[in-house]
């Protein structure tokens, strides 16, 4: 009946045994984000850290809230064509830029939420997925997204008017900062009261109902949010890529975000940055090979669904759980 | 909005807790709830029996306002509630349970509960504060699952206990909101004998100062706890009366009691 019906896939419980593993993962993510730089292609960690935090954005709508979104790349694209204008063509300064393009994306996230959100479970995603059809045409006829061509030569700018952030390194270190804050407003609202009524209502919205719940504007306040937070990853990668195309707006890039969240595991904090890092990490391997990505990507699709449901993150954690769990107490 | 409105615009519903008149539901041609007309005393205890079928569910559904009526009215300690969302209709002070267990699954116990006093004590929008301000609801938290005998289980995953625990478990988070009208839709289904009595007892207790409204097949347990009877078959109102008077309407014996219990 519920939404919920949609993740039954999804182990809920997965979150639970890495809560307590939380500060380990923390400081390997942080030494990893410093080590990085030196190791692999800069460019590279930052789109990956943008993709990261894109499908955690994500996460927080299908993983704690039970709502699947088939329509995340017009805020992921819009916001980054936002930044891209603002930046190129009203020369605003980097933040600013930022900021604008997240708060463009929550106004498409309302627009859109809004009417999706009275729908459930299936046509909830088809309705995700015909407005953002639909923002993809706009996106294509407007004059100042340039439609093929997209916006170009992009000024990454000087940070608050001081930082260079032409030096590779400057640009790394103001997307390591979005990134590590975005994923800290994520863990606020997952681990808040308001999270814990999102998560009441993924697992039963009759429920929630019969508790009192106006479980409409729980969702559409998480659907905002989730949209304002994919619209930072996509304004900093405007800025990273110097570039803001039609690509970023296409529904692959709805169909990409899902597959990672999916191949990290769907309810877990690090799935989605683990689903990321594997798909990004994929197509630059094969990018020069041209061999067809998308075959590679369906291929791990399918083994995914059919031998690890609850993702990477999310099978890794079942099996610490039971192996910490079996020597001691029988149910 | 006459929402908090408690004065008493009917005085004939005032000893009424729950009034519903001329209430259907049609569902295309098929007519699942046909002019019933209800009235439960407050403070009562009042049970819904009937054979498979015969729209309790719906009823449930219609008086909850989780399913609109096609007509009739229904009234809530003397306001009109027709018209309310279900959300409202809890607000208003009258909850239900669900048929099929309905808990949070993998919320744990404790959470379970806390999620369903969150709304009572402001703490659910807060998207910004952390987690641990839940904390301070645990008192009641924990008063309301040792009085349904889960503390030992607090911190358990809903979906990891017994059949018979989730009930209890869903009768502790009704019982959180305080509501003054019970609606339990077969609390004893699907249980152990042993837990049928402990439930039983748990409702009896818990209905101290408040109207249930509960289907129940078991009619042992009707018998036990129910001060009125109401019996529903196709979508009408067969039969009301005591359990005694129930027992001894022969009309109800042939269309219910002899034919589907033993």
């Amino acid at each position: 009946m519920s939404i919920t019906d949609n993740t039954d896939f999804a182990d809920r419980g997965a979150g639970r045994s890495i809560d307590w593993k939380m500060p380990v993962a923390i400081a390997v993510l942080l030494g990893l984000m410093v080590v990085a730089p030196f190791v692999a292609y800069p460019i590279f960690v930052m789109k990956l850290l943008c993709f990261a935090l894109f499908a955690s954005a994500f996460n927080m709508l299908l993983g704690y809230t039970g709502l699947l979104s088939f329509g995340h790349a017009t805020f992921f694209g819009g916001a980054a064509y936002a930044t891209a204008h603002a930046a190129k063509v009203w020369g605003l300064e980097p933040l600013t830029a930022i900021l604008f393009g997240t708060i463009c994306a929550a106004a498409m996230g309302a627009a859109m939420g809004i009417v999706a959100i009275r729908r459930q479970g299936i046509y909830f995603a088809m309705t995700t997925l015909a407005l953002s059809q639909m923002a993809y045409f706009l996106f294509l006829r407007a004059p100042f997204t340039h439609a093929e061509d997209g916006i170009q030569n992009v000024p990454r700018g000087r940070l608050l008017g001081m930082i260079d952030l032409g030096e590779t390194m400057a640009m790394y270190g103001l997307v390591c900062a979005v990134f590590l804050v975005g994923m800290a407003v994520i863990w606020r609202i997952v681990h808040s009261p308001f999270g814990q009524v999102l998560k009441a209502i993924r697992e039963n919205e009759a429920r929630a109902i019969s508790l009192g719940y106006r479980v409409d504007r729980y969702k559409l306040g998480a659907f905002v949010m989730s949209a304002a937070l994919t619209g930072l990853a996509g304004s900093t990668k405007a800025l990273v890529f110097q570039i803001a195309t039609l690509n970023d707006v296409a529904w692959h890039m709805s169909g990409e975000v899902i597959l990672m969240t999916l191949l990290g595991g769907v309810g877990t904090v690090l799935g989605p940055i683990v689903g990321a890092g594997v798909i990004v990490a994929i197509q630059n391997m094969f990018a020069t090979t041209g061999f067809p990505v998308s075959v590679i990507m369906g291929a791990i699709f399918v083994i995914c669904v059919m031998l690890f449901r609850k993702g990477i993150v999310g099978t890794l954690g079942q099996y610490l759980r039971q192996t910490r769990r079996d020597p001691g107490a029988k149910e | 909005m006459t929402a908090h409105d408690r004065t008493l615009q009917q005085p004939v519903a005032a000893r009424a807790a729950l009034s519903a008149r001329g209430l259907s539901k049609r569902f295309g041609d098929f007519q699942a709830i046909d002019d019933v007309t209800l009235e439960v005393a407050e403070g009562t205890i009042h049970a819904l029996i009937g054979p498979n079928g015969a729209g309790k569910s719906t009823l449930f559904g219609l008086l909850t306002k989780f399913i609109p009526p096609t007509s009739g009215t229904i009234t809530l300690g003397g306001t009109d509630i027709t018209r309310f969302k279900p959300e409202e209709v809890v607000r208003q002070g009258m909850v239900r349970s669900f048929q099929i267990s309905a808990v949070f699954p993998h919320l744990s116990l404790r959470d379970n509960v806390r999620v369903a006093l969150q709304h009572k004590h402001g703490l659910d929008r807060q998207f910004w504060l952390p987690e641990r301000r839940l904390n301070a609801l645990n008192g009641e938290v924990d008063a309301l699952l040792d009085k349904v005998g889960l503390s030992d289980l607090a911190g358990r995953l809903a979906s990891e206990v017994s059949y018979g625990r989730k009930r209890a478990l869903e009768l502790a988070t009704t019982l959180a909101l305080d509501p003054q009208v019970m609606l339990l839709d077969e609390p004893m289904a699907g249980m152990a004998s042993a837990d049928i009595g402990t439930i039983a007892d748990l409702i009896r207790r818990s209905g101290e100062g408040r109207t249930i409204i509960m289907v129940e097949h078991n009619l042992d347990v009707v018998e036990d706890l129910c001060d009125r009877v109401t019996v529903l078959a196709r979508g009408a109102v067969l039969a009301e009366g005591s359990f005694d008077e129930i027992r001894a309407s022969q009309e109800v014996r042939e269309s219910y009691m002899g034919a589907g219990h033993d």
